[in-house]
């Protein structure tokens, strides 16, 4: 292994529960700290099962896509509705949860192509399948799948048909079909039954279409380098040259509070799913994370091994092996990247933590959770009580802060 | 969450070849296994593939066996991200197949083994 991984090895499991910043050495300290950097040349891995990947005119119709609010039934709905605030790909809680959308906390887009499973409940496998949802969600964009199809072909025909010659032929045959979908309102899902089989398919391919443009240009966003990259690269190995704060928060981080046993890497997240005991929202049913979504991704047609998908089976894996273990999914959320975390807020999958403090105050509580234990023994959340100093906290948002 | 009862009694291999190791008996003395698992090759996040032969008491090949694969991170609380499989290539050989490890650390693997009346765990520790 790289040897930044066997010094957090050492870090992790030597005595997880003392202060390590005495038993680290300067350079040690420096060398674990590499492991956590993004740089200008980092990039995320590519997906197989989007072709238009990569593809530089996929991008550009993708990002006209992401920005465009005549792609909803309000007509003033887009993407960056909810994933843009003052122009930066900060999370934008103004349509509020609960209220106006489904109870869920908003997810940053910059960089989301270095996962593997999208949304917290990790209920897709790819950025264009995520796309689709949204899209159709009533809460969200509202729109059905014909009137999709028929919007993309209007405002995008030339774009969609340099992309895939065919797809925009006779676009006045999907002009005037009635607002419908396999998954809308009952009239919406009686209209898709009636369409013929082949206007079907041609609706889809063209949905389908949109869903992979617009993750080309999410896949081509990268999280902004942080004020914590900068500042271990201009360190150059030497703690002295860190603010103190922020490198006890670090060895906090790495150490004490056991965080980058989950956050690890340089996006802070090992893309695995893990129940932390994250309190309900009061009024609302217990949420079940994962569980409830490894059955229907299994069976979506938007998965890597569906037939819209442009991967191989062999390039499925993480699909094919999913673990469907209750253990490793009730109750279970994505680890989140926490690169961006203090300009977002409140915390976690549906808001429950409003503030950074309040984060840590839960992690060295580690509360039962709403999951409560497996068979009497074990409890379902994976958190163990932490010792925290007032001064560890601070150091800790120190360090949270530059991200 | 300790889902993981795996017992200490599987090697500690630190940063090794578990090929190259001697077969691992099993906590019930009835199953050896060999792993073919380069750990220094191993890159988190990954899928690997890990062929292992089973052997029994008598050092025969033991065949037509029915292995699972169970494991993760006591330290940490959790197990494997995925669900891998085992698959029988005959004459006591098999491979394990959809196997990744989503960070470094100390991980444990277990292979339940059961073949007729024979029933065995064999369990490996090792450090990514
Ligand atoms: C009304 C607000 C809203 C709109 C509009 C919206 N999103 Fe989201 N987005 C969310 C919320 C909330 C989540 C978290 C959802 C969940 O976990 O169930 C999310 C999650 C995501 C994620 C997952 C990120 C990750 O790391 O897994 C991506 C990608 C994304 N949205 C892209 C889009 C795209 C593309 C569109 C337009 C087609 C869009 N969103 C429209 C609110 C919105
Ligand atoms: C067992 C794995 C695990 C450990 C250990 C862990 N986290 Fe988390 N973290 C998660 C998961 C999973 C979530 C999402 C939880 C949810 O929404 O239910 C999360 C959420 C968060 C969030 C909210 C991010 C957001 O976008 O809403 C912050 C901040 C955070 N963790 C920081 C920390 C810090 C600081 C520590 C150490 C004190 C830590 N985590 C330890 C897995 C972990
Ligand atoms: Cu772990």
């Amino acid at each position: 292994m790289m040897w930044p991984l066997a010094v957090a090895l050492a870090v992790l499991c030597a005595g997880v529960h003392r202060a390590q910043a005495q038993t680290l050495d300067g350079a040690d300290i420096m060398a674990l700290a590499e492991g956590f950097v993004l740089t200008a040349d980092s990039r995320p891995k590519p997906d197989p099962s989007n072709r238009l990947a990569g593809n530089p005119d996929a991008e550009a119709l993708g990002e006209q896509l992401f920005f465009d609010p005549g792609l909803s039934a309000d007509g003033a709905t887009s993407c960056a509705t909810c994933h843009v605030t003052d122009g930066a790909f900060v999370p934008n809680e103004s349509r509020r949860a609960g209220a106006e959308r489904a109870f869920r906390t908003v997810m940053p887009v910059a960089g989301a192509a270095y996962q593997t499973f999208f949304t917290w409940d990790g209920g897709k496998d790819s950025l264009w399948s995520q796309a689709l949802v949204p899209l159709e969600h009533p809460d969200e964009h509202g729109f059905s799948r014909t009137e999709i199809a028929a919007y993309v072909l209007d405002q995008y025909g030339t774009s969609i048909a340099a992309l895939e010659a065919g797809l925009a032929e006779q676009a006045d045959l999907l002009r005037g079909l009635p607002p419908a979908s396999p998954i809308g309102t009952l009239a919406q899902r009686q209209a898709w039954d009636a369409l013929d089989p082949a206007t079907r398919d041609r609706v889809d391919a063209l949905f389908v279409l949109t869903g992979k443009a617009i993750a080309a240009y999410e896949a081509a966003l990268p999280p902004p380098l942080s004020t914590w990259d900068r500042l271990v690269a201009e360190a150059e190995g030497d703690p002295g040259r860190m603010p103190q704060d922020v490198l006890r928060g670090f060895t906090v981080f790495t150490g004490t509070g056991r965080c980058s046993t989950c956050h690890s890497g340089p996006l802070f997240s090992d893309g695995d799913f893990h129940n932390t005991g994250v309190p309900a929202v009061e009024g609302q049913p217990v949420d079940m994370g994962r569980q409830a979504t490894v059955g229907p991704l299994r069976r979506s047609p938007f998965n890597c091994l569906g037939p819209h998908s442009d991967a191989a089976k062999s390039d499925c894996a993480d699909l094919t092996y999913i673990s469907m273990a209750m253990e490793r999914t009730l109750g279970t959320f994505r680890t989140p990247s926490l690169r961006g975390v203090s300009l977002r807020g409140p915390f976690a999958h549906a808001g429950q933590l409003p503030t950074l403090r309040a984060v840590i105050d839960h992690y060295v509580t580690a509360p039962l959770g709403p999951h409560g234990r497996m068979i009497g023994v074990d409890t379902m959340s994976e958190l163990v009580p932490l010792t925290m100093t007032e001064q560890q906290k601070a150091d800790l948002i120190a360090f949270l802060e530059t991200l | 969450m300790k889902i993981l009862a795996i017992a200490a009694i599987g090697l500690t291999l630190g940063l090794s070849d578990l090929a190259a190791a001697e077969p691992v008996a099993g906590q019930a003395g009835q199953v050896f296994a060999d792993l073919a698992l380069d750990i220094a090759q191993v890159e988190v996040g990954a899928f690997i593939e890990v062929p292992f032969t089973l052997t029994d008491a008598s050092g025969l090949p033991l065949t037509a066996a029915s292995v699972t694969v169970s494991g993760g991170m006591a330290m940490h609380g959790h197990g494997l991200p995925t669900s891998p499989v085992v698959e029988d290539l005959g004459e006591g050989r098999y491979v394990i197949k959809g196997l990744k490890f989503s960070m470094g650390g100390d991980w444990q693997l277990r292979l339940t083994v059961t073949s007729g009346t024979v029933i065995d765990a064999v369990d490996f520790t090792f450090a990514l």
